[in-house]
């Protein structure tokens, strides 16, 4: 048995998903030893895995960072970034809805900072957000095509191919 | 399959498999991109199936394409001739492995036969004018292709080349029309066998005689000897100078030919005995004693899949104006030529035997080859087979673009004829129509068919003589007119006089029984049911007549034959019968024919020549008139043997001058 204590008002997104992966769950409600605001929730223990699966996804979804930019700070969904592409000293970070933010953070950094979240380096100027690829080309150059939501195209380069295969662990 | 369509197929397939390949990966890696968006639960885009299957499609597309390309047949070898015709029927041999395997393939599963070549028929008249004369010329089957014959003449001079000598006598008709015996041209090594006339040239067909010594293993059995081989022989003597001005020599026995105006045609056969050596015909040709060897290349050599051989065909032209020449093969024999102005038939005939059921069936390839009208060269144009032999080449015929062929079969009798169309796009002959019962009693086989525009006239024998006619006029639709001439013995060869419905007929009598008893001449008119006229030499003691034969019977061009000056000659051997021995004569016969009178044919004629050895017999005739003011004032009849030229006027029925020609030649001396 998993206990959790979640905040009410998120309370429907997470049933949602909880529904959506099958799993059973028991709302307490009048638990003294919680704030009002939360409530708590229990889970079978043999659906652990997946709960805390679920549970990064949420995390992921909810995710937020900021980056400096030239005017002080953004906050920036990290389900909603694209890809991140270099000029430079110049960076852009492609979101969703054809929006872009100027980074001032060089690339590398965000590399290792963004990795656990599937960020994967395909070339020397750009990082992809893995979960927005749709479908991988082999091209006959030995690259890859990657094609992105709401039809980006971006090259897996050759020099980058061997560890974009393995970060996915293909 | 064609060079181009094996790069076609190769770089089609390499593509195919290079987009399965890329196919494939890309199935795994989105497959695994797929995996792995699950196993951390994005809730982003899924991987696209979409893609995927258009991927799938392209592949299934491509390998339909390369498949449907491979089976479709689009990159066989398809040969386009020079006259635009595919060639479907004959393949070309294109190298010398292939012909080795070729000749392996067909060593044994076929035979050939090859009968006498024979020959025939029209008078040719030259424009009078104050130096011609006018004379009847060798008898040719078509009219403007000249044939060849051991002797000719323009009126003037008279070349006589006795067979298988190595000179050319020639005699000279002077004003008074008797003879001069002027030099004779010496052919060196070459023996000759036939001669053609133009208004520069003589041209001589001939073998020349080549020792080679025969390989043989030290310690066999047999002591050496020597092999000859005869290789074909053409000269070109100038009739001016009489010096040989061309010589081409190759190395096949030449079977056929013809003069076309200054072009020549030769049929030859090239035997392959040995594979060790250069299979390709060969060609030396000497010009301003200048000698080059030359091959026909394997790409001009063709064959078919079902005529297989040991030997090669080879059919070669000679420019006489250039003096070059240009040749083509294919492999299987030849049996007999047709040629027209405009093209060159060959037939073949040849015979498989089924081991199972013990019967042999006959069949006949017909091969068809065009002379271009401008540069006289010759192009393959197609072929056919028909059942049944041909055995002269009287039995092949064109008119109006429709070849039209008699056929004998052996084994079972049957007579068919055959109409053959050439094909507009491939390398055919088309049997449009075929006649195959109802020509021929039972037994019977063809003796003789000559062709005369819509009909033809065909003879079958074997005890009497049912001469037929076929309606022809119709090519889709052909028939036998009813009633056909019967009378005993047979025609060998017949010779159409003024009227397309008057027939002289020269050949065989027999009695009733079918026993041939002697030559005859025969005049008939197709329309009725028997010979109007016949003359025959049969035995008959009280005549004193014996055994005769001509020439003749086997080959039309010793007949001197004029329809237009109602003259038929011919030479003819007996034995004549005295009531204690008999003897040898040679001598040159002559008819006269009037259709118009009661006796068509008149009696004979006899110019004998001494008596002489069998193989110093009468050769030919030649005639030439003189005429004044548009009337044929004298007739004079020219004969020869290889020893002695005579001369005989016919007005006064007189032999006017002998002539010694060449010394005799005694054969038992070697």
């Amino acid at each position: 048995m998993i206990k959790i204590i979640w905040s009410k008002n998120e309370l429907s997104s997470l049933e949602d998903q909880l529904n959506h992966h099958d799993i059973h769950y028991v709302i307490l409600d009048q638990l003294e030893s919680i704030p009002e605001h939360m409530i708590g929730i229990e889970v079978d223990e043999d659906k652990k895995e997946e709960f805390k699966k679920l549970f990064n996804l949420i995390e992921y979804e909810k995710m937020q960072m900021f980056f400096p930019t030239q005017e002080g700070f953004v906050q920036v969904h990290l389900k909603d970034v694209l890809y991140i592409e270099s000029f430079g000293d110049d960076i852009h970070m492609h979101l969703i809805g054809q929006k872009c933010e100027h980074i001032k953070k060089p690339l590398y950094q965000l590399e290792e900072m963004l990795k656990p979240y599937h960020f994967i380096r395909i070339s020397k100027s750009y990082i992809v957000n893995v979960r927005m690829i749709t479908y991988i080309k082999v091209a006959l150059n030995a690259k890859l095509h990657l094609e992105l939501r709401e039809g980006t195209k971006l090259d897996v380069t050759r020099s980058y191919v061997k560890s974009f295969k393995e970060s996915l662990k293909l | 399959m064609t060079t181009f369509g094996w790069i076609v197929i190769s770089v089609l397939s390499l593509v195919v498999l290079y987009l399965m390949y890329n196919f494939v990966m890309e199935f795994i890696l989105n497959k695994k991109l797929s995996r792995f968006k699950h196993k951390i639960h994005s809730n982003g885009m899924k991987v696209s199936q979409v893609i995927m299957f258009r991927k799938a499609y392209q592949v299934a597309l491509g390998m339909l394409l390369v498949f449907t390309l491979g089976i479709s047949g689009i990159f066989e070898d398809k040969i386009i001739l020079d006259n635009q015709k595919v060639l479907t029927q004959a393949h070309q041999v294109g190298s010398k492995s292939k012909l080795l395997s070729l000749l392996d393939i067909n060593t044994d599963d076929w035979y050939y036969y090859a009968p006498e070549s024979e020959l025939e028929s029209t008078a040719v008249d030259f424009d009078q004018s104050s130096e011609s004369r006018d004379y009847i010329g060798t008898n040719e089957q078509v009219d403007g292709v000249s044939e060849a014959d051991i002797i000719k003449t323009d009126g003037n001079y008279i070349y006589y080349a006795s067979r298988y000598y190595q000179q050319i006598n020639v005699v000279f008709v002077n004003d008074d029309y008797e003879v001069e015996v002027l030099d004779s041209i010496d052919l060196g090594d070459v023996y000759t066998e036939d001669m053609y006339l133009t208004d520069e040239y003589i041209i001589v067909i001939g073998y020349t005689y080549q020792t080679s010594p025969y390989e043989y293993e030290v310690g066999a059995f047999f002591i050496d000897w020597y092999y000859r081989a005869p290789s074909g022989t053409v000269v070109v003597v100038d009739r001016v100078t009489n010096e040989i001005v061309y010589e081409v020599e190759t190395d096949a026995y030449f079977f056929d030919h013809r003069v076309i105006e200054n072009q020549m045609y030769l049929v030859s056969t090239k035997y392959i005995y040995n594979t060790d050596e250069e299979l390709r015909p060969q060609f030396t040709e000497t010009k301003n004693s200048n000698k080059e060897d030359s091959f026909v290349d394997y790409d001009d050599i063709y064959y078919y899949e079902d005529v297989t051989a040991q030997s090669m065909t080879v059919i070669t032209s000679i420019d006489l104006e250039l003096l070059t020449y240009d040749a083509q093969a294919f492999l299987g024999h030849v049996s007999q030529i047709y040629v027209d102005q405009d093209n060159i038939y060959t037939a073949f005939n040849y015979y498989e035997y089924a081991d199972e059921s013990y019967t042999t069936s006959y069949f006949s390839k017909i091969i068809k080859f065009s002379i271009d009208p401008v540069d006289q060269s010759i192009s393959y144009q197609g072929g056919q087979t028909v059942i049944g032999h041909i055995l002269d080449q009287y039995w092949m015929d064109e008119y109006e673009g429709y070849l039209r062929v008699v056929t004998t079969e052996f084994s079972l009798d049957i007579n068919r004829l055959y109409i053959l169309e050439e094909d507009f796009y491939e390398d055919k002959l088309n049997i449009v129509s075929k006649i195959d019962e109802g020509l021929g009693l039972e037994n019977e086989n063809v003796k003789s068919v000559r062709f005369n525009k819509d009909y033809v006239q065909v003879v079958t024998f074997e005890q009497t003589d049912p001469l037929y006619t076929i309606d022809l006029s119709d090519p889709l639709n052909p028939f036998i007119k009813e009633n056909p001439i019967k009378e005993d013995g047979y025609s060998t060869y017949m010779h159409v006089w003024n009227e397309d419905y008057y027939l002289i007929g020269f050949g065989f009598d027999a009695t009733p029984e079918g026993q041939v008893t002697g030559m005859k001449l025969s005049a008939y008119d197709t329309r009725l049911d028997k010979a109007l006229d016949t003359y025959s030499f049969a035995s008959d003691k009280e005549a004193g007549f014996g055994y005769s034969f001509s020439e003749a019977i086997y080959n039309p061009k010793a007949l001197m034959i004029d329809a237009s000056r109602g003259i038929v000659g011919f030479p003819m051997n007996l034995y004549r019968y005295t009531e204690s021995s008999y003897y040898y004569e040679s001598s040159f016969v002559i008819f006269f024919i009037d259709f118009d009178s009661e006796n068509v044919i008149s009696e004979p004629i006899f110019i004998s020549h001494d008596q002489t050895d069998y193989y110093m017999q009468v050769d030919r005739g030649i005639y030439i008139e003189n005429i004044i003011d548009d009337i044929v004032v004298d007739r004079y009849i020219y004969t020869f043997s290889y020893e002695q030229v005579l001369v005989y006027h016919i007005e006064s029925d007189m032999i006017i001058q002998k002539e010694q020609l060449n010394d005799a030649v005694n054969a038992y001396d070697n």
